[in-house]
């Protein structure tokens, strides 16, 4: 583009039939640059931006840059020229993976539902519960990550109709976390940076598990959504996983469905000791919980007053940050283990 | 005994049956030995089985038999009304406009009208009310109230409250509120308290005593407006009372349990079958037979899945559209001749 407007820009005040010459010459080429712009702006270019979000200097990027074919986690192979620099992510666990890895230079923008990590402030957003496609497209991104526990496998052929190669990221436990973790290290070309962090998380977990370890027995608990309609989580939910690490058995890991809505009768009977939910940290989720259900009156862990606030964001969303939300957890469970911490 | 008798004496039957059903079946292990100890006043059983039986179990069968009641009873005058068999007592918007009202009340779009659990209640009842008025005030003509115009209206607004339900579930941003309501509009007795009940219960009551006193108008104007006249009956004011009915007694029954739908609609049709179309027998039939079908659907609804419960819409139609159907198939079906 710059190239372009140097040689007509010149032109322009010499001869007025030659002005309008080139505002002719100009307009066309405008035209054919926005005309064409949706496909040559895919390619990984060279400007400052994208030179000051790349891993190395702006050539090495450019010779180290190859087309690698990958299977992402809906088994759509996917032939991309890495390192990828500008990024747009689907979903707040995928924006804070790709934050971790390869810092926020590399988005072009982040969800409407993104809260982490603060240097996105300043990032435009879009909506993508459904996807706005057209402010995705105006943002150019050269990659699309998705999330295959958010976004719908569908949205894969829209992205591709625009001409912008989209990847699924899986989500469904810590071992997918971790392989999206390598994976954006991979696309990013910053396969180091994806081994520090992978290494850290698998750190920071086994200092928690060796925590909750002497622990005889994990006490029973359930996970609810909310003090009011109690829909908690089924079987092939992290979120066992996580309740685990912390301490805690859960009571509807056995379920025969996802997003079980339990009954007052389950939570009498199974009496779990301990209720662990994403509750404003600015109410009293105990005596919310006893105003929507006061059948749990005799539920130990409303009796015992054992009910535990975890931010939403670290539980909610099935990545890397989601040990931080067992750490939290396991404080409100077990403050006894953590007694000798500093 | 004839025909019609044993057709009580088994809904009777059955009422009961289904009360005791409903009182021992549910997710956790409390049966029949429990209620044989609550009801002999043994000590045996433990605070939880107690409190399973008695504050749990008790005000949900209540509620759902005096909810599948009064919808039912509802129902029945709909279809005498509007002379279709396609009426039930949602015909005109009213579980439309309830759901509306509790929508915006959760998404905060309503001023907290009193505190507590009864907030979303009354916004659903003024929901109900608001729309049930907007459909009247387009139905009335210089002659009096057109039926035609009542359904047409009814129709319409039931569309409009819904997408206005639907669009503030969409764009609501806190997920939980719209599991909340979205399990509202499905429709649920779950932490219903006996507290509750009183006023829906009143209402089912009154209901059923009322189309009683009119069940001879009712059967007169299946036959028309101006025969219903020519035998005596006063047709407009006859419709006024309808309207009203329908409008107190479904805003009650949705205020308590959110917008069940079905039940309203297949059981007078099902009791039809077994009393003949006479409103003296369909509908003391409709008021038990309603109730002892969605107290049916409400236990499957809480323990037909281990451990959690789903929406009794869905079980109610799930359960009573084969059964309706073949009961179609089988019977020789009537709605106005007389018999």
């Amino acid at each position: 583009m710059s190239l372009r407007s140097d040689h007509i820009v010149p032109l322009l005040p010499s001869h007025p039939a030659g002005a309008w010459l080139c505002a002719l010459l100009l307009g066309a080429a405008i035209w054919t640059g926005c005309g064409s712009g949706q496909k040559t702006d895919r390619a990984p270019r060279a400007d400052s931006t994208r030179a000051e979000r790349a891993p190395q200097s702006d050539s090495t990027w450019a010779a180290s840059a190859r087309d690698t074919t990958l299977t992402d986690a809906l088994g759509r192979e996917v032939t991309l020229r890495v390192p990828v620099l500008g990024l747009a992510p689907l979903a707040p666990s995928v924006t804070e993976t790709i934050a971790l890895v390869a810092g926020t230079k590399a988005l072009v923008g982040v969800t409407d539902a993104d809260t982490w990590p603060p240097a996105i402030a300043h990032l435009p957003t879009y909506q993508v519960l459904p996807v706005d496609f057209e402010q995705i497209a105006l943002l150019r991104p050269d990659l699309v990550l998705a999330s295959t526990q958010v976004n719908a496998p569908r949205d894969a052929r829209a992205f591709e109709a625009l001409g912008i190669p989209v990847i699924y990221l899986a989500g469904a436990n810590l071992e997918d976390v971790l392989g999206s973790v390598r994976l954006v290290g991979e696309l990013t070309g910053r396969t180091g940076r994806a081994r520090t962090v992978t290494d850290s998380l698998q750190a920071r977990l086994r200092a928690l598990t060796d925590k909750t370890r002497v622990l005889e027995s994990q006490p029973n608990a359930v996970f609810l959504i909310s003090t009011g309609t109690p829909w908690s989580f089924g079987p092939e939910s992290y979120m066992h996983e996580v309740m685990s690490w912390a301490g805690l058995a859960s009571i509807t890991r056995s379920f025969p469905n996802e997003a079980p809505v339990l009954t007052d009768e389950f939570l009498i009977e199974r009496a779990p000791e301990v209720i662990v939910g994403p509750f404003d940290s600015d109410v009293d989720a105990r005596a919310e919980i006893l105003a929507a259900h006061p059948l749990w009156r005799t539920v130990p862990a409303v009796h015992n007053g054992r009910v535990i606030s975890v931010p939403a964001d670290l539980v909610l969303r099935p990545g890397p940050r989601m040990i931080e939300g067992a750490w939290v957890m396991a404080r409100g469970a077990h403050p006894q283990l953590f007694e000798q911490q500093p | 005994m004839t025909r019609r008798a044993w057709s009580f004496a088994l809904l009777g039957a059955a009422s009961l049956l289904t009360f005791v059903f409903g009182l021992t079946v549910g997710t956790a292990d409390v049966g029949l030995a429990a209620l044989a100890d609550l009801v002999a006043g043994r000590e045996t059983l433990s605070e939880a089985e107690r409190l399973i039986l008695l504050e749990s179990r008790l005000p949900r069968v209540l509620g759902a038999w005096i909810t599948g009641a009064g919808l039912s009873i509802v129902g029945v005058a709909m279809q005498a009304l509007v002379r279709n068999p396609l009426a039930e007592p949602y015909i005109l918007g009213i579980s439309g406009g309830a759901s509306a009202g509790a929508s915006l009340f959760y998404m905060g779009l309503l001023p907290s009208l009193f505190l507590g659990a009864l907030s979303v209640s009354i916004a659903a009842f003024l929901g109900a009310l608001a729309t049930i008025l907007l459909v009247y005030a387009v139905a009335r003509t210089r002659d009096g109230l057109s039926v035609t115009r009542l359904l047409l209206a009814g129709v319409a607004l039931a569309s409009l409250t819904g997408a206005l339900s639907s669009f503030v579930s969409f764009a609501s941003p806190d997920a939980n509120r719209l599991r909340a309501v979205l399990f509202w509009l499905l429709g649920s007795f779950s932490g219903l308290t006996l507290s509750d009940l009183p006023i829906a219960t009143v209402a089912s009551v009154l209901g059923l005593g009322i189309l009683m006193v009119f069940s001879r108008s009712l059967d007169a104007l299946l036959l028309g407006e101006e025969p219903a006249a020519t035998l005596g009956i006063p047709v407009e004011r006859m419709k006024h009372v309808l309207i009203v009915l329908a409008a107190l007694v479904t805003g009650t029954l949705v205020a308590i349990s959110g917008a069940i739908g079905f039940v309203g609609l297949i059981v007078p049709h099902v009791v039809r079958g077994f009393t003949g179309v006479s409103h003296r027998y369909v509908v003391p039939a409709a008021f038990l037979g309603g109730g002892l079908f969605l107290v049916a659907a409400d236990t499957l609804a809480r323990s037909v899945l281990p451990g959690q419960e789903i929406p009794v819409g869905i079980v109610s139609s799930m359960a009573g559209v084969p059964f309706f159907l073949v009961l179609l198939r089988r019977q020789s079906w009537r709605f106005k001749n007389l018999s």
